[in-house]
């Protein structure tokens, strides 16, 4: 099945791949719409990451997820691939991915008739596999009502600023009260074989003050919860360092009252 | 893939009926079946931006898409900009500013601004750097056409008769 083909038709192209039979899915405009609904967001597998970007829905409701969407690759790759497409194709950089993990989003998918739910935290199972079954087709990418007073964020290190693969993402969100954590998540992209959340670090956090030491101490816990490959883009050492320098930005621009919502 | 799709496009505001095969990609019908040279084939995976067009108003490398799944899109090419004998103010500008080096990745930027210019008659320097950043140029001459697609949203195709040498 194919969406967008951002990911698919470059393997075609190059002979990597050869396809009996590919079914396309771009037009199924039912596919394609972001909904608001008491229950929460429930977001159409073909939307584009430029709709994602630049959907005001999106942005109040899930900031994170609308920043991710405006760092995928490039203007042209945005607006053709779509987020239905970003998680099936299950990259380990998959940019889309951390922020969906960080606001408790889940995907679900219809296969014969029937429809199934399942946590995007238990969706990947390694690169480029995840537990859809064959001639699953996505419907809705799901995500819940933010708690009041959550604030989120994204970053992302390429080996540029445009139309670049992740060498590390990193999306949190974080509610505080007095000071103290109260709920914080904290995802990856890049540093392990598949994209996700840093639990350790997320139950070292929770319930302390946000400061300083707290989230350097946070930030060595992510980085031990990295497993990173080396590639061309970066070596595992490298990708190790920039998990932890990045979960201690982002910690810190949220604890200053910094990324959107 | 030995079938054929019949398949109906609006190339530069002119209809088509075409027939394609399922594995062609639009890159392949419009240089191979309808003479459209402006669309390059570069790198064949979306990163060069070489072989973009505009698919209902938006910028898209045709080297993505399947012709087949397109029935009734709208593309145009670089081939559609000009009116009559007039160039686009774009393609003016490019050509006045100096903007073309190789001029392999020129059709391409040029769409990519057109697309800019018509959501944001009013970019500035980055916008038009966030636009054009999937577009690039191996001659790596990218401060001309960002000067001249700044100059076209101000309303100028050439340079002002001072800063002539």
């Amino acid at each position: 099945m194919v969406a967008g083909g951002t990911d698919l038709l470059p393997q075609v192209n190059r002979y990597l791949l050869k396809p009996k039979v590919l079914i396309s899915i771009r037009n199924i405009s039912e596919l394609n719409d972001i909904q608001e609904t008491e229950g929460g967001l429930m977001i159409g597998p073909l939307v584009t990451h430029s709709s994602l970007a630049n959907s005001l829905t999106v942005k109040a409701k899930a900031g994170s997820l609308a920043e991710a969407a405006a760092r995928v690759g490039s203007p042209l790759i945005r607006n053709l691939g779509t987020i239905g497409g970003n998680l099936c194709w299950a990259s380990p950089a998959a940019d889309t991915a951390p922020p969906l993990l960080t606001l408790g989003a889940a995907v679900i998918w219809q296969q014969g008739g029937r429809e199934r739910k399942k946590d995007l935290a238990d969706f990947f199972i390694g690169p480029n596999r995840t537990c859809l079954p064959p001639g699953a087709l996505i419907t809705g990418i799901w995500v819940p009502p933010l708690p009041p007073g959550m604030k989120t964020i994204f970053l992302k290190l390429g080996l540029r600023n445009g139309a670049a693969i992740s060498v590390v993402s990193v999306a949190a969100s974080l509610v505080l009260e007095d000071r103290m954590v109260r709920r914080v998540r904290l995802a990856f992209g890049s540093v392990a074989p598949v994209p996700f959340l840093a639990g350790q670090a997320e139950k070292f956090l929770s319930g302390k003050p946000l400061e300083a030491e707290t989230i350097a101490a946070a930030a060595d816990l992510a980085a031990a919860e990295a497993s990173p490959a080396s590639d061309v883009r970066a070596s595992s050492w490298y990708r190790r360092e920039m998990t932890r320098v990045y979960a201690r930005r982002a910690l810190t621009a949220l604890s200053a009252g910094n990324g959107t919502i | 893939m030995d079938d054929w799709i019949d398949l109906s496009i609006v190339l530069n505001g002119a209809p088509h009926a075409l027939k394609v095969r399922p594995n062609w990609t639009l890159l392949r019908v419009l240089r191979e079946q309808l003479g459209i040279t402006s669309v390059r084939e570069g790198c064949s995976e979306g990163q060069c931006g070489a072989c973009t067009v505009l698919l209902n108003g938006d910028p898209v490398p045709s080297c993505l898409l399947l012709a087949g799944t397109l029935e009734n899109a709208e593309i145009v090419t670089l081939e559609g900009l000009k009116k009559g004998d007039r160039l686009h103010p774009l393609q003016e500008a490019f050509h006045n500013f100096g903007a073309v080096q190789c001029g392999f990745c020129t059709p391409g930027m040029i769409l990519s601004a057109k697309a800019l210019l018509d959501r944001n008659p009013n970019p500035g320097y980055e916008d038009i750097r966030e636009a054009i950043s999937g577009n690039l140029c191996r001659c790596t001459g990218y401060l001309k056409p960002v000067e001249a697609i700044y100059q076209v949203s101000r309303g100028r195709t050439s340079p002002a008769p001072e800063e002539d040498p």
